[in-house]
């Protein structure tokens, strides 16, 4: 397996090649996103699926995936933008039940894979246990992306995204320990590992990555967000942060000569980007502010395409057809694993703290929503014959695959469903129709603008304008009152009418400083403040919406009924 | 109108909810039928947004307050295509708390509080609308009838 540079077409392929050949990948990645507009298929799903139809035609693309370029290149970034928008207020509340998944998680889910693979397929307990801790990361993207589209509570999406963030770290550390052990056992050098050993370096490696990357996103948000106003140097630094943590933590030792010494990248930069987010953004100003989301969202989705095209194009089919019922038996051991780790935690820290309570059908699609993707593949990846023999390499490569792509297709596939039939999709029917005859008034209304245009032009005889204008008065009345029929007997959507149209009223108040300061009637800084200030109100919008019943939402259900009326 | 002039006021507590068209109607019906100015009160609670950042929560209470007196403007246009007096009052506090100050300091005759859909009247007084009422009732001294959507 190749572990430098960034793809590798055929042998001595140049750096033309590899240029077109990303090209390449990202133009197919926007004419997925294109099609997937019009049809109700996760943007990441349909990666996966033209990247398995590409890799049927081995010519096409000749791309070998390498763990450094997942690991090193493509994961910092997206987990570094996931981090900048977690509100740490919010995270706080619910930092133990995501750490609990996280850290407890993904080590009782290791050792309970590892010990059904072990059970039913014979492989030996250390390879058992990194196919374990690899395959506990969870890579919620497709699932976020569901969350956004249908309006899920942030809570919901907060614990879902928190655990993955941290539990891939953790993930990564396991599986580590676990590769050195078989690779001792394989040199002959003692199979088993040392336990306690493995438990000081589990908390070195992870406390060690996340102090890294807390001091170097302080660094970052108060020397340089905070003093700084320059919206193209402080994006390049945020930059620098999310690759930079990384690889700090990863090669300390390297760096600062203290030998083998290496901290978890993965947390390092989950901590550089939760600061970042939380203390740096709030010191920027709005141009920068606005220049960061765009650029760290272009990025995201960038990276994205890449790597769940490249999952589709790294798995064969064929070579997965003789290891079936390995990965049956892989599917079937996360789906227990998975189970038990969330509903058994959910109930743990249930009795913890019954007043903020993981609702069950949030945990019902906790676990559903546990999708694997990236990071399991990577860890797959870095597994040679020197660790485990080549036949168990290639076994838990394979494993790993089906794993993924059941959890991609087919629980990606499946969990729109269960998220609208546990009914957390702000998104009910009765807003459906509200939103639907709210446009059909809209368009009604257009049309007679459009009417009036015509007739002012000249394009129309005044009888015929006239007879239309009538029929347009009638429908648009009608229209107007099957509306009011409609919000007398939902009239709570006509609080979320009100939020919609003061967002845009707010939005336009904000163009128009905009526009005065372009006409040289404010200046600069008074156009800054007052976007502070504006800016604020439109997030304050937010936290209305977001907490005044519009969704499913265990701290308030239980005080639903004293202030609906 | 000040307080002062709106004494022995029928009070409508309503935040533009699920049950908050049929208890403003109702509210509008009981103080034409009784002859009694109304209120329309809106409660915001400033600890609700104490966990945001400084600049974010003075927001969210100013947005809080505008919404209020939006949804406030709503039912008290309502209530004048009924010829009924009304007026509109924001406050904040601690919303149990906040209602039961103002009925008293209003000298109010009736609070009316809607409850959201699905909701029923319960033997046991158990349900949270109704524990909500006991809780004001008991401390202003003044009854309180919750008006259910399904049943106005």
């Amino acid at each position: 397996m190749e572990t430098v540079g960034l793809f590798f077409a055929e042998e001595g392929s140049d750096l033309v090649l590899q240029e077109l050949s990303v090209m390449l990948l990202l133009t197919i990645a926007a004419i997925v996103a294109i099609f997937v507009r019009r049809i109700r298929l996760p943007y990441t799903v349909a990666l996966v699926l033209v990247g398995l139809f590409l890799s049927l035609f081995p010519n096409f693309l000749n791309f070998t995936v390498s763990s450094d370029l997942i690991l090193a290149i493509l994961v910092p970034p997206l987990l570094f933008e996931a981090t900048l928008h977690i509100p740490w207020k919010k995270l706080q509340k619910d930092l133990l039940p995501v750490v609990l998944l996280a850290a407890v998680g993904t080590l009782v889910g290791t050792f309970l894979v590892g010990s059904i693979v072990r059970q039913f397929l014979g492989i030996p307990w250390a390879a058992a246990i990194a196919f374990g801790a690899l395959i506990s990361a969870t890579d919620p993207v497709a699932v976020i992306a569901f969350f956004r589209s249908l309006g899920v509570s942030k809570r919901l999406t907060i614990l879902v995204e928190g655990e993955s963030l941290f539990n891939d770290g953790v993930a990564i550390v396991v599986f580590n320990l676990a590769v050195a052990a078989g690779a001792a056992t394989s040199a002959g050098l003692g199979g088993s590992l040392n336990l306690s050993a493995a438990i000081v370096e589990f908390f070195v490696v992870a406390f060690g990555g996340l102090a890294i990357g807390l001091l170097l996103g302080y660094i970052v948000s108060y020397i340089i967000l905070k003093n700084v106003d320059d919206h193209l140097i402080e994006t390049a630094t945020t930059v620098a942060l999310a690759f930079g943590s990384f690889v700090v933590a990863e090669e300390f030792g390297l760096i600062f000569g203290l030998g083998s010494v290496h901290f978890s990248g993965i947390l390092a930069v989950v901590a550089a980007g939760l600061m970042v987010g939380n203390i740096g953004f709030q010191s920027t100003s709005p141009t920068t502010k606005l220049t960061l989301d765009n650029f760290w969202e272009f990025l995201t989705f960038a990276v994205n395409s890449l790597v769940f095209l490249l999952i589709g194009l790294e798995v064969e089919l064929v070579q997965m057809i003789p290891f079936l019922d390995d990965i049956v038996v892989a599917v079937l051991a996360i789906l227990i694993s998975r189970a038990v780790i969330v509903y058994l935690i959910g109930f743990i820290y249930g009795r913890i703290n019954p007043k903020n309570n993981i609702p069950v059908p949030f945990r019902h699609v906790m676990y559903w929503g546990g999708l694997r993707g990236a990071i399991s593949l990577a860890l797959a990846l870095t597994l040679t014959g020197e660790n485990f023999g080549s036949d168990v390499a290639l076994e838990i490569r394979v494993m790993t695959f089906g794993v993924v792509l059941f959890t991609l297709l087919v629980q990606g596939m499946s969990i729109e469903r269960l998220i609208k039939s546990l009914n957390l999709s702000k998104k009910l029917p009765q807003r459906v129709e509200n939103q639907r005859r709210q446009a059909l008034l809209f368009a009604k209304q257009a049309g007679r603008s459009e009417l009036n245009r015509l007739r002012e032009n000249g394009w129309l005889f005044k009888d015929i304008y006239e007879a239309m204008d009538q029929v347009y008065d009638e429908d648009i009345a009608s229209q107007k009152d099957t509306l009011r029929d409609h919000l007398r007997e939902y009239p709570e959507l006509s609080q979320e009418m009100y939020l919609q149209a003061r967002e845009d009223v707010l939005k336009a108040e904000r163009s128009a400083l905009m526009e005065a300061t372009r006409n040289g009637l404010i200046d600069e800084e008074v156009q800054a403040e007052l976007t502070i200030e504006l800016n604020n109100r439109l997030q304050a919008i937010d936290v209305i919406k977001e907490n005044r019943g519009l969704g499913y939402d265990a701290s308030r259900s239980s005080e639903e009924g004293q202030n609906d009326a | 109108m000040t307080l002062d002039a709106i004494q022995n006021p029928i009070v409508c507590a309503t935040r533009g909810g699920e049950g908050s068209l049929a208890v403003q109607s109702a509210a509008i019906k009981r103080a034409k039928q009784e002859k009694k100015p109304l209120v329309f009160l809106f409660v915001t609670d400033p600890l609700s947004v104490s966990d945001y950042a400084e600049g974010l929560a003075e927001a969210v209470e100013l947005e809080l307050n505008w919404m209020g007196e939006t949804m406030l403007r709503l039912a008290q246009r309502r209530a004048d295509d009924e010829d009924v007096l009304s007026e509109v009052r924001v406050r904040q506090g601690e919303v149990k708390e906040e209602i039961s100050r103002f009925l008293q300091e209003s000298n109010a005759t009736l609070l009316l509080l809607g409850a959201p859909r699905g909701t029923t009247a319960n033997v046991f007084g158990d349900d949270a609308v109704e524990r909500f009422a006991i809780h004001v009732q008991e401390k202003a001294k003044i009854p309180v009838e919750i008006i259910r959507p399904e049943l106005a």
